[in-house]
């Protein structure tokens, strides 16, 4: 694995923390709660973690230093994983607008022309996607009694604001 | 009424049709998630941790426990069928047993794995029945700062466990405290950490931590791979050669065995399932290096040894029962599935501790019902039953697969709060879990982490609020020192060289 590959996860780790370090500082009690107040904790933590993933990279690049030979990135399999990340970010965006039906068959085909790497009959493709839909429609509506946005919400669609959320 | 009246009045719910139901079905479906390579049981309930809120908690607990002692015998399947464990605890039965399904006698191998881990999980079971309250009586003893070093020795053990990777595990174990700060402070009405956002003030919910971790970057990661052609021929011609009578583990095979190795070896498992965190594979690999240190036939074990498939698969069933008492008592996950049980317990308003037993007593029968009868009656039927179709399992195709877990995980982490939020936070975390995954950060150390971070930060300022900041309270307060020791024995035990079985 080449180097910027091996420090993206670390370095990463590292300004989560210093980012964290500063929100901690900024933190006040309303009152006294003893020796540690409500910002020690998440400060030591920030500290930990950074103490942590400088360990972990030190001893990374003595196993990559005595390692013969490095392993290769699969920057094909990585774009492929990212790719689902974008797939899902498009569904939980438009999974209200679009609604489930529209929404939830759109995402199982890209799901499956991905995991397929492209190489797939699209008219079963779309086949597996409806059904797989419908089976999980029928699980979550069905049997549990489970609320979906089935269609497309037009207050959404043409700009009225969100409903508001329910919680349980 | 007592504790053992009540739980047993209690199991008898595990007989109306529909609990019995959910623990068939939930066998099932841990079989399914235990035999594939890449699933796991803790996947398993992971996903069915958004239809937990619409289930009642018997029924939820019931399948919990049916997934977890299915999909640990699970692995063992494909192990010995194609020398693919379906389940890290599977190791050591892929050794074994698959040498001797290339010596023909892989039906008689899944035999001896199902019965070790019906006996192992049928022990851990009843272990679980009767050490319940001892434990109960013995956490009342444990004070604030005994609290705070039992935490505090849950998470080294955790970490230090992780072999070759312990700062890496640190850290992850770190972020999920650090994750858990997000929201109100645990000990005043004040808001932390939460990036000037209002929908941070709520806090981080586990739900979409445990989805986002295990399923979404499992779909990342299965993204990466291709299916393997060769991998589904192989598994059709392992499921021809099998016939059903030969599943039938041998008399003379069993006693050379003996019964005392099955008992050994399901108390050694029932023991490593009690440390936090130490989970199945660590069961297998304990009970399996002492059943090689202490046999009569060690020569055999690496060729095809049955007694080395039951010392594994007993210890790693027993391991079942054992993984619940800290977390039923404690609160303190026994290995990852455990921990996303408590998640279950958690959003079905349940907490755990010693009050379990008097409260919720009636909830606790059922659930060690369903560990036991899922050993002792589901393993060996499912076995004879549907033995030759579930290595058929490894030739499912992929892409539907992954879609419909992928589906099942977002869609189940929106009904579980109808919040946007939460299903992008999902997605959030199995971006952070597979980044974390691929540079070799364990994430069952980021949940552990979140889940006993708050409850770590909870116990210390509170004990440091009543000796006046003196620290010295963690060493004279005896609890607290009987932790401190073993936390610093155990880590002297798990770092120390060892020679590998093999």
């Amino acid at each position: 694995m080449n180097l910027l590959a091996r420090l993206f996860v670390p370095i990463s780790l590292i300004v989560f923390a210093v980012i964290y370090y500063i929100q901690a500082g900024e933190i006040r009690s309303l009152y006294d709660t003893g020796p540690i107040g409500a910002a020690d904790f998440p400060k030591l933590l920030a500290v930990g973690l950074v103490v942590a993933v400088i360990t972990a990279v030190g001893l990374d690049l003595r196993k990559a230093g005595r390692a013969e030979r490095a392993e290769p990135v699969d920057w094909g399999g990585v774009g492929a994983a990212l790719l689902v990340v974008a797939v899902c970010a498009v569904y939980v965006a438009l999974f209200r607008v679009a609604g489930y039906f529209i929404a939830t068959t759109a995402f199982g085909l890209a799901l499956l022309a991905i995991f397929s790497r492209l190489k797939l009959n699209w008219l079963v493709a779309l086949v597996e996607a409806v059904v797989l839909m419908a089976v999980i429609y029928g699980l979550f509506a069905g049997l549990f009694d489970v609320r979906l946005p089935a269609y497309p919400a037009l207050d959404l669609l043409f700009g009225a604001g969100p409903a508001p959320e329910v919680s349980r | 009424m007592s504790y053992l009246a009540e739980v047993i009045s209690g199991g008898a719910a595990l007989f109306t049709p529909a609990v019995f139901g959910f623990m068939v079905l939930g066998f099932l479906i841990g079989t399914f998630f235990g035999a594939v390579p890449g699933l796991t049981a803790v996947l398993a309930i992971a996903l069915l941790l958004p239809f937990t809120y619409s289930l009642d908690p018997v029924s939820a607990l019931v399948m919990c426990a049916s997934i977890f002692m299915s999909g640990m015998y699970a692995g063992s399947i494909t192990a010995t069928t194609v020398n693919i464990p379906g389940a890290p605890s599977s190791v050591m039965t892929a050794i074994e047993g698959y040498r001797l399904m290339q010596k023909g006698e892989g039906a008689n191998a899944l035999g001896h794995a199902a019965l070790a881990s019906m006996i192992g999980g049928a022990v851990g079971a009843v272990l679980l029945l009767v050490s319940m309250p001892i434990t109960a009586e013995l956490a009342l003893y444990i004070k604030t700062p005994g609290k705070f070093s039992l935490i505090l020795f849950a998470l080294v053990v955790i970490v230090v466990a992780q072999r070759g990777e312990v700062a890496k595990a640190a850290a992850a174990a770190i972020l999920g405290m650090m994750i858990a700060t997000i929201g109100v402070d645990v000990m005043q009405p004040i808001p932390r950490l939460v990036f000037g956002t209002e929908t941070l003030v709520e806090g981080i919910n586990l739900m979409p931590l445990i989805i986002g971790t295990f399923a979404i970057s499992e779909i990342m990661i299965q993204a990466q791979t291709r299916d393997d052609p060769a991998l589904a021929s192989a598994a059709g011609a392992a499921a021809r050669a099998l016939k059903r009578r030969d599943f039938i583990p041998r008399w003379s095979e069993v006693r050379e065995i003996g019964f005392f190795t099955y008992l050994k070896s399901s108390l050694i498992g029932y023991g490593v399932g009690v440390l936090p965190g130490a989970g199945g594979s660590m069961a297998a690999f304990v009970s399996y290096a002492e059943a090689m240190r202490v046999s009569k036939k060690s020569g055999e074990f690496g060729k095809g040894s049955r007694e080395g498939i039951a010392a594994a698969e007993a210890a790693n069933n027993s391991m079942c029962g054992g993984a619940f008492v800290p977390m039923l008592m404690f609160g303190i996950p026994g290995d990852p599935t455990t921990a996303v049980v408590l998640g279950v317990l958690v959003i079905n308003g349940l907490q755990p501790g010693p009050q379990l037993l008097t409260t919720q007593a009636d909830l606790l029968g059922p659930m060690i019902g369903s560990l036991f009868f899922s050993a002792l009656l589901l393993i060996p039927l499912s076995l004879f039953l549907f033995g030759p179709f579930f290595i058929r399992i490894v030739s499912i195709s992929r892409p539907p697969l992954y879609t419909a877990i992928a589906l099942v995980a977002l869609v189940g982490a929106y009904v579980a709060t109808y919040s946007m939020f939460q299903m992008a936070l999902t997605l959030v975390f199995g971006v952070l879990a597979f980044a974390l995954r691929r540079a070799g950060y364990p994430t069952v150390t980021l949940l552990l982490g979140f889940i006993l971070g708050p409850s770590l930060e909870e116990y210390l300022r509170r004990t440091l609020t009543l000796s006046k900041g003196d620290p010295t309270i963690f060493l004279t307060s005896p609890d607290s020192l009987a932790f401190l020791l073993l936390t610093a024995l155990f880590v002297f035990m798990l770092t120390r060289p060892r020679r590998a079985p093999i």
